[in-house]
Protein backbone atom coordinates (compact mmCIF):
# COMPACT_ATOMS: atom_id res chain seq x y z
CA UNK A 1 0.00 0.00 0.00
CA UNK A 2 2.82 2.49 0.61
CA UNK A 3 4.22 2.54 -2.58
CA UNK A 4 1.17 2.87 -4.80
CA UNK A 5 0.28 5.82 -2.10
CA UNK A 6 4.13 7.29 -2.78
CA UNK A 7 3.27 7.29 -6.61
CA UNK A 8 -0.01 9.12 -5.99
CA UNK A 9 1.33 11.48 -3.97
CA UNK A 10 4.47 11.91 -6.45
CA UNK A 11 1.86 12.59 -9.35
CA UNK A 12 -0.13 15.14 -7.31
CA UNK A 13 2.67 16.89 -6.19
CA UNK A 14 3.85 17.01 -10.14
CA UNK A 15 0.99 18.35 -11.39
CA UNK A 16 0.05 20.20 -7.98
CA UNK A 17 3.36 22.40 -8.86
CA UNK A 18 2.77 23.55 -12.14
CA UNK A 19 -1.30 24.02 -11.81
CA UNK A 20 -2.82 26.91 -11.41
CA UNK A 21 -2.51 27.39 -7.52
CA UNK A 22 -3.58 31.20 -6.67
CA UNK A 23 -4.95 34.03 -8.84
CA UNK A 24 -4.23 37.95 -7.87
CA UNK A 25 -7.06 40.11 -8.62
CA UNK A 26 -5.52 43.47 -8.60
CA UNK A 27 -8.23 46.73 -7.59
CA UNK A 28 -6.63 50.26 -6.98
CA UNK A 29 -9.68 51.16 -4.76
CA UNK A 30 -12.07 54.24 -6.18
CA UNK A 31 -9.81 54.39 -9.03
CA UNK A 32 -9.85 50.96 -9.88
CA UNK A 33 -11.16 51.80 -13.54
CA UNK A 34 -9.09 54.53 -14.19
CA UNK A 35 -5.89 52.27 -13.65
CA UNK A 36 -7.69 49.96 -15.48
CA UNK A 37 -7.88 52.66 -18.23
CA UNK A 38 -4.10 53.88 -17.55
CA UNK A 39 -2.39 51.02 -17.35
CA UNK A 40 -4.57 47.57 -18.14
CA UNK A 41 -2.05 45.59 -18.07
CA UNK A 42 -1.25 45.61 -14.46
CA UNK A 43 -4.56 45.30 -13.42
CA UNK A 44 -5.35 42.21 -15.32
CA UNK A 45 -5.56 38.86 -13.24
CA UNK A 46 -2.49 37.34 -12.58
CA UNK A 47 -2.39 33.57 -12.29
CA UNK A 48 0.57 31.84 -10.36
CA UNK A 49 1.86 28.35 -9.52
CA UNK A 50 4.11 27.20 -7.57
CA UNK A 51 6.71 26.78 -9.77
CA UNK A 52 5.14 29.93 -11.99
CA UNK A 53 5.96 31.93 -8.64
CA UNK A 54 9.36 30.98 -8.40
CA UNK A 55 10.10 31.93 -11.75
CA UNK A 56 8.99 35.62 -11.39
CA UNK A 57 11.15 35.85 -8.28
CA UNK A 58 13.59 34.80 -10.71
CA UNK A 59 13.00 37.50 -13.45
CA UNK A 60 12.84 40.10 -10.35
CA UNK A 61 16.58 38.36 -9.44
CA UNK A 62 15.25 37.51 -5.71
CA UNK A 63 17.40 34.55 -5.53
CA UNK A 64 16.82 34.39 -1.61
CA UNK A 65 13.79 33.74 -2.37
CA UNK A 66 13.62 31.67 -5.40
CA UNK A 67 16.34 29.54 -3.43
CA UNK A 68 13.87 29.22 -0.37
CA UNK A 69 11.07 28.61 -2.07
CA UNK A 70 12.90 25.65 -4.31
CA UNK A 71 14.27 24.06 -1.91
CA UNK A 72 11.48 23.88 0.73
CA UNK A 73 8.54 23.76 -1.78
CA UNK A 74 10.20 21.65 -4.42
CA UNK A 75 13.41 19.90 -4.02
CA UNK A 76 12.43 18.65 -0.14
CA UNK A 77 9.35 17.84 -0.89
CA UNK A 78 10.80 15.84 -3.86
CA UNK A 79 13.36 14.51 -2.07
CA UNK A 80 11.23 13.43 0.96
CA UNK A 81 8.93 11.02 -1.39
CA UNK A 82 12.22 9.70 -2.83
CA UNK A 83 13.76 8.67 0.35
CA UNK A 84 10.02 6.92 1.25
CA UNK A 85 10.30 5.20 -1.93
CA UNK A 86 14.17 4.07 -1.57
CA UNK A 87 13.59 2.90 1.80
CA UNK A 88 10.03 1.14 0.87
CA UNK A 89 12.51 -1.39 -0.86
CA UNK A 90 14.65 -2.62 2.13
CA UNK A 91 14.21 -4.28 4.99
CA UNK A 92 13.05 -2.42 7.98
CA UNK A 93 15.57 -4.65 10.35
CA UNK A 94 18.45 -2.92 8.52
CA UNK A 95 20.57 -0.44 10.10
CA UNK A 96 20.83 1.30 6.15
CA UNK A 97 17.05 1.45 6.10
CA UNK A 98 16.95 3.29 9.34
CA UNK A 99 19.55 6.17 7.92
CA UNK A 100 16.65 6.21 5.19
CA UNK A 101 13.84 6.78 6.93
CA UNK A 102 15.77 9.15 9.57
CA UNK A 103 16.99 11.11 5.89
CA UNK A 104 13.74 11.15 4.86
CA UNK A 105 12.03 12.41 8.29
CA UNK A 106 15.00 15.51 8.74
CA UNK A 107 13.60 16.12 5.03
CA UNK A 108 9.99 16.31 5.82
CA UNK A 109 10.53 18.48 9.21
CA UNK A 110 12.57 20.74 6.67
CA UNK A 111 9.84 20.56 4.01
CA UNK A 112 7.80 23.59 3.83
CA UNK A 113 4.72 22.11 1.95
CA UNK A 114 2.19 22.36 4.75
CA UNK A 115 3.57 25.87 5.86
CA UNK A 116 3.00 26.97 2.41
CA UNK A 117 -0.27 26.00 2.13
CA UNK A 118 -1.11 27.84 5.34
CA UNK A 119 0.43 30.77 4.14
CA UNK A 120 -1.62 31.16 0.95
CA UNK A 121 -5.10 30.22 2.86
CA UNK A 122 -4.18 32.75 5.40
CA UNK A 123 -3.66 35.32 2.19
CA UNK A 124 -6.52 34.59 0.85
CA UNK A 125 -8.38 35.34 3.61
CA UNK A 126 -6.79 39.03 4.27
CA UNK A 127 -7.95 42.12 2.37
CA UNK A 128 -4.95 43.46 0.57
CA UNK A 129 -5.02 47.26 -0.37
CA UNK A 130 -6.93 48.79 -2.81
CA UNK A 131 -9.54 45.71 -2.34
CA UNK A 132 -6.73 43.18 -3.75
CA UNK A 133 -8.14 39.89 -3.74
CA UNK A 134 -6.10 36.13 -3.72
CA UNK A 135 -8.55 33.33 -4.97
CA UNK A 136 -6.88 30.06 -4.44
CA UNK A 137 -7.31 27.70 -7.86
CA UNK A 138 -7.63 24.30 -7.94
CA UNK A 139 -3.74 22.95 -8.01
CA UNK A 140 -3.79 24.29 -4.49
CA UNK A 141 -5.86 21.96 -3.79
CA UNK A 142 -3.75 19.12 -5.79
CA UNK A 143 -1.16 20.36 -3.58
CA UNK A 144 -2.87 20.00 -0.41
CA UNK A 145 -3.87 16.21 -1.47
CA UNK A 146 -0.32 16.10 -2.15
CA UNK A 147 0.91 16.53 1.14
CA UNK A 148 -1.50 14.52 2.50
CA UNK A 149 -1.00 11.30 0.70
CA UNK A 150 2.73 12.21 1.39
CA UNK A 151 2.34 12.23 5.73
CA UNK A 152 -0.29 9.19 5.24
CA UNK A 153 2.80 7.49 3.56
CA UNK A 154 5.18 8.52 6.29
CA UNK A 155 2.40 7.20 8.47
CA UNK A 156 2.36 3.82 6.90
CA UNK A 157 6.38 3.32 6.89
CA UNK A 158 6.17 4.19 10.52
CA UNK A 159 3.70 1.89 11.84
CA UNK A 160 5.25 -0.96 9.52
CA UNK A 161 7.96 -0.10 11.26
CA UNK A 162 7.18 -0.31 15.07
CA UNK A 163 5.20 -3.78 13.97
CA UNK A 164 8.42 -5.05 13.01
CA UNK A 165 10.14 -3.23 16.17
CA UNK A 166 7.27 -4.91 18.29
CA UNK B 1 3.74 -4.01 -0.54
CA UNK B 2 6.56 -2.72 1.41
CA UNK B 3 7.82 -5.17 3.46
CA UNK B 4 10.03 -7.09 0.83
CA UNK B 5 12.63 -8.90 1.55
CA UNK B 6 16.38 -8.75 0.98
CA UNK B 7 15.90 -10.84 -2.14
CA UNK B 8 12.59 -9.01 -3.54
CA UNK B 9 15.03 -6.28 -3.51
CA UNK B 10 16.11 -4.75 -6.58
CA UNK B 11 20.32 -4.62 -7.23
CA UNK B 12 21.12 -1.07 -7.58
CA UNK B 13 18.15 0.67 -5.25
CA UNK B 14 19.74 3.83 -5.09
CA UNK B 15 18.35 3.97 -8.88
CA UNK B 16 14.94 3.44 -7.98
CA UNK B 17 15.00 6.27 -5.79
CA UNK B 18 14.46 8.41 -8.74
CA UNK B 19 10.87 6.78 -9.65
CA UNK B 20 8.98 9.10 -7.24
CA UNK B 21 10.87 12.72 -8.77
CA UNK B 22 10.46 10.79 -12.31
CA UNK B 23 6.71 10.71 -11.93
CA UNK B 24 6.74 14.49 -10.70
CA UNK B 25 8.53 15.67 -13.58
CA UNK B 26 6.27 13.56 -16.08
CA UNK B 27 3.27 14.39 -14.38
CA UNK B 28 4.45 18.04 -14.49
CA UNK B 29 5.39 18.16 -18.15
CA UNK B 30 2.17 16.00 -19.03
CA UNK B 31 -0.05 18.74 -17.11
CA UNK B 32 1.56 21.30 -19.06
CA UNK B 33 1.38 20.06 -22.34
CA UNK B 34 -2.41 19.80 -21.82
CA UNK B 35 -2.85 22.78 -20.40
CA UNK B 36 -0.32 25.29 -22.71
CA UNK B 37 -2.45 27.46 -24.75
CA UNK B 38 -5.28 28.06 -22.20
CA UNK B 39 -3.50 31.12 -21.21
CA UNK B 40 -5.71 33.62 -22.83
CA UNK B 41 -8.91 32.35 -20.76
CA UNK B 42 -8.64 34.61 -18.32
CA UNK B 43 -9.75 37.64 -19.72
CA UNK B 44 -11.01 40.61 -17.52
CA UNK B 45 -14.88 40.50 -17.01
CA UNK B 46 -16.39 42.79 -19.69
CA UNK B 47 -19.30 44.86 -17.96
CA UNK B 48 -21.05 47.01 -20.16
CA UNK B 49 -22.08 46.27 -24.21
CA UNK B 50 -18.91 45.43 -26.73
CA UNK B 51 -18.38 47.91 -29.03
CA UNK B 52 -15.72 48.09 -32.38
CA UNK B 53 -14.54 50.76 -34.05
CA UNK B 54 -16.35 51.58 -37.37
CA UNK B 55 -19.48 50.49 -35.95
CA UNK B 56 -23.04 52.69 -37.15
CA UNK B 57 -24.56 54.40 -34.56
CA UNK B 58 -27.85 53.03 -33.15
CA UNK B 59 -30.99 54.98 -33.08
CA UNK B 60 -32.12 55.78 -29.18
CA UNK B 61 -28.71 54.89 -28.00
CA UNK B 62 -26.64 57.64 -25.50
CA UNK B 63 -22.81 58.55 -26.33
CA UNK B 64 -19.86 60.42 -25.57
CA UNK B 65 -18.65 63.01 -28.46
CA UNK B 66 -15.36 64.89 -28.43
CA UNK B 67 -12.82 66.35 -30.86
CA UNK B 68 -9.83 64.35 -30.16
CA UNK B 69 -7.88 66.76 -32.70
CA UNK B 70 -8.37 70.28 -34.12
CA UNK B 71 -5.97 71.44 -36.49
CA UNK B 72 -6.46 75.52 -38.02
CA UNK B 73 -5.27 76.65 -40.78
CA UNK B 74 -2.34 78.91 -40.00
CA UNK B 75 -4.30 82.11 -40.31
CA UNK B 76 -7.49 83.53 -39.15
CA UNK B 77 -11.25 84.34 -41.25
CA UNK B 78 -9.78 87.68 -41.88
CA UNK B 79 -6.63 85.75 -43.49
CA UNK B 80 -4.51 87.51 -40.85
CA UNK B 81 -2.02 85.38 -38.35
CA UNK B 82 -3.66 84.14 -35.19
CA UNK B 83 -3.33 86.93 -31.95
CA UNK B 84 -1.40 89.07 -34.20
CA UNK B 85 1.43 87.25 -35.31
CA UNK B 86 2.80 86.98 -31.73
CA UNK B 87 1.96 83.45 -30.27
CA UNK B 88 -0.39 80.76 -32.09
CA UNK B 89 -3.69 80.68 -31.05
CA UNK B 90 -5.56 79.00 -28.02
CA UNK B 91 -7.68 76.59 -29.39
CA UNK B 92 -11.05 75.66 -27.61
CA UNK B 93 -14.19 73.94 -28.96
CA UNK B 94 -18.06 73.68 -27.58
CA UNK B 95 -20.27 71.65 -28.71
CA UNK B 96 -24.03 72.24 -29.30
CA UNK B 97 -26.85 69.93 -29.60
CA UNK B 98 -30.54 71.11 -29.99
CA UNK B 99 -29.30 74.31 -29.93
CA UNK B 100 -27.70 74.08 -26.39
CA UNK B 101 -24.44 74.29 -25.55
CA UNK B 102 -23.50 71.33 -24.13
CA UNK B 103 -20.08 70.72 -23.90
CA UNK B 104 -16.79 72.78 -23.55
CA UNK B 105 -12.97 71.69 -23.62
CA UNK B 106 -10.24 72.70 -22.03
CA UNK B 107 -8.07 75.49 -23.85
CA UNK B 108 -4.79 74.13 -25.66
CA UNK B 109 -2.36 77.08 -25.41
CA UNK B 110 -0.82 78.59 -28.87
CA UNK B 111 -0.64 75.78 -30.64
CA UNK B 112 -2.39 75.29 -34.52
CA UNK B 113 -3.09 71.56 -33.74
CA UNK B 114 -4.97 70.71 -30.62
CA UNK B 115 -5.40 66.99 -28.75
CA UNK B 116 -8.03 65.99 -26.06
CA UNK B 117 -7.44 62.47 -24.96
CA UNK B 118 -11.29 62.45 -23.76
CA UNK B 119 -10.53 61.85 -19.85
CA UNK B 120 -9.26 64.66 -17.40
CA UNK B 121 -9.28 64.70 -13.60
CA UNK B 122 -8.71 67.87 -12.05
CA UNK B 123 -7.66 66.88 -8.36
CA UNK B 124 -6.95 69.85 -5.38
CA UNK B 125 -4.86 69.00 -2.23
CA UNK B 126 -7.67 68.99 -0.31
CA UNK B 127 -9.08 65.61 -2.47
CA UNK B 128 -5.99 64.06 -0.91
CA UNK B 129 -8.12 63.57 2.11
CA UNK B 130 -10.68 61.25 0.28
CA UNK B 131 -12.40 61.79 -3.38
CA UNK B 132 -14.44 59.36 -5.00
CA UNK B 133 -14.23 59.47 -9.06
CA UNK B 134 -16.38 58.19 -11.23
CA UNK B 135 -15.69 57.32 -15.41
CA UNK B 136 -18.79 59.77 -15.85
CA UNK B 137 -16.77 62.78 -14.42
CA UNK B 138 -13.53 61.93 -15.63
CA UNK B 139 -14.55 61.57 -19.41
CA UNK B 140 -14.18 65.13 -20.72
CA UNK B 141 -16.93 64.65 -23.64
CA UNK B 142 -20.29 65.79 -24.47
CA UNK B 143 -23.23 63.09 -23.55
CA UNK B 144 -25.50 62.99 -26.87
CA UNK B 145 -28.31 60.44 -28.06
CA UNK B 146 -28.45 59.50 -31.57
CA UNK B 147 -31.32 60.31 -33.90
CA UNK B 148 -31.21 59.90 -37.31
CA UNK B 149 -32.24 63.65 -38.33
CA UNK B 150 -30.33 65.24 -35.44
CA UNK B 151 -26.82 66.56 -36.08
CA UNK B 152 -24.20 68.56 -33.57
CA UNK B 153 -22.87 71.84 -34.14
CA UNK B 154 -18.99 72.13 -33.02
CA UNK B 155 -17.66 76.13 -32.15
CA UNK B 156 -14.13 76.13 -32.93
CA UNK B 157 -12.81 79.48 -30.81
CA UNK B 158 -9.32 80.99 -30.45
CA UNK B 159 -9.09 81.63 -26.79
CA UNK B 160 -8.64 85.19 -26.07
CA UNK B 161 -8.93 87.29 -22.90
CA UNK B 162 -10.88 90.45 -24.17
CA UNK B 163 -12.95 88.07 -26.70
CA UNK B 164 -12.84 84.97 -28.08
CA UNK B 165 -12.26 84.88 -31.95
CA UNK B 166 -14.52 82.31 -34.00
CA UNK B 167 -12.43 80.18 -36.32
CA UNK B 168 -14.83 78.11 -37.44
CA UNK B 169 -18.04 76.35 -36.77
CA UNK B 170 -19.11 73.49 -37.75
CA UNK B 171 -22.06 71.49 -38.30
CA UNK B 172 -22.34 67.12 -38.02
CA UNK B 173 -25.44 65.27 -39.24
CA UNK B 174 -24.86 62.34 -36.61
CA UNK B 175 -25.82 59.86 -39.23
CA UNK B 176 -22.52 60.40 -41.11
CA UNK B 177 -20.27 59.31 -37.71
CA UNK B 178 -19.05 56.04 -36.85
CA UNK B 179 -17.66 54.74 -33.30
CA UNK B 180 -14.55 55.53 -32.74
CA UNK B 181 -12.51 58.48 -34.63
CA UNK B 182 -14.30 60.10 -37.46
CA UNK B 183 -11.76 63.05 -39.50
CA UNK B 184 -13.47 65.46 -41.63
CA UNK B 185 -11.36 68.29 -43.75
CA UNK B 186 -12.42 71.36 -44.20
CA UNK B 187 -11.76 74.07 -47.10
CA UNK B 188 -10.70 77.09 -45.75
CA UNK B 189 -12.89 80.40 -46.49
CA UNK B 190 -13.80 83.78 -44.92
CA UNK B 191 -15.81 81.53 -42.40
CA UNK B 192 -13.79 78.86 -41.53
CA UNK B 193 -10.23 78.60 -40.44
CA UNK B 194 -10.37 75.02 -38.94
CA UNK B 195 -8.32 72.49 -41.42
CA UNK B 196 -9.21 69.22 -39.83
CA UNK B 197 -11.48 67.73 -36.76
CA UNK B 198 -11.44 64.40 -35.34
CA UNK B 199 -14.35 63.65 -33.82
CA UNK B 200 -14.29 60.52 -31.01
CA UNK B 201 -17.61 59.00 -30.33
CA UNK B 202 -17.91 56.16 -27.78
CA UNK B 203 -21.14 54.16 -26.80
CA UNK B 204 -21.79 55.39 -22.75
CA UNK B 205 -22.35 51.93 -21.81
CA UNK B 206 -19.04 51.14 -23.73
CA UNK B 207 -16.83 48.48 -21.57
CA UNK B 208 -14.01 49.86 -19.65
CA UNK B 209 -11.66 47.59 -22.43
CA UNK B 210 -13.51 49.78 -25.12
CA UNK B 211 -12.89 53.06 -23.79
CA UNK B 212 -9.56 52.58 -23.32
CA UNK B 213 -9.02 51.36 -26.32
CA UNK B 214 -10.41 53.98 -28.04
CA UNK B 215 -8.55 56.58 -25.97
CA UNK B 216 -5.09 55.17 -26.54
CA UNK B 217 -5.71 54.96 -30.25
Amino acid sequence: MTRPLILVSSLLLGIGLVSPTMTIHPKAGEITWLMEIIDPISMEPITYSVVGIILELAEMKDWFMVAVLSIFSVIFPVGKLCAFWFYSFFNQEQTKAFSILKMAKILGKFSMAEVFLLSLFLISLKTLPGGTQVQLEYGCAIYFLSVISSILSSMLIQKSRSGIVQ
Amino acid sequence: MSDLSDFDAPKKPWLTALVPALVIFLAAGAYWAFTSGDGDRNNLEQVGTPANSGDKLISGKSYYLYASEIELYPNNQEGKPWDRGEDGPDIKYQIKWLGNEIFESTVKDDSLLGNWSGLQIDLKWSDLLGKTLSPNEAIQAARIRYETKSSVEIVVKDSDLAKDDLAGNIEIDLKSLRVGKNSREFPKDSKNSVRNIIITVLPIDSTIDDLAQFMRE
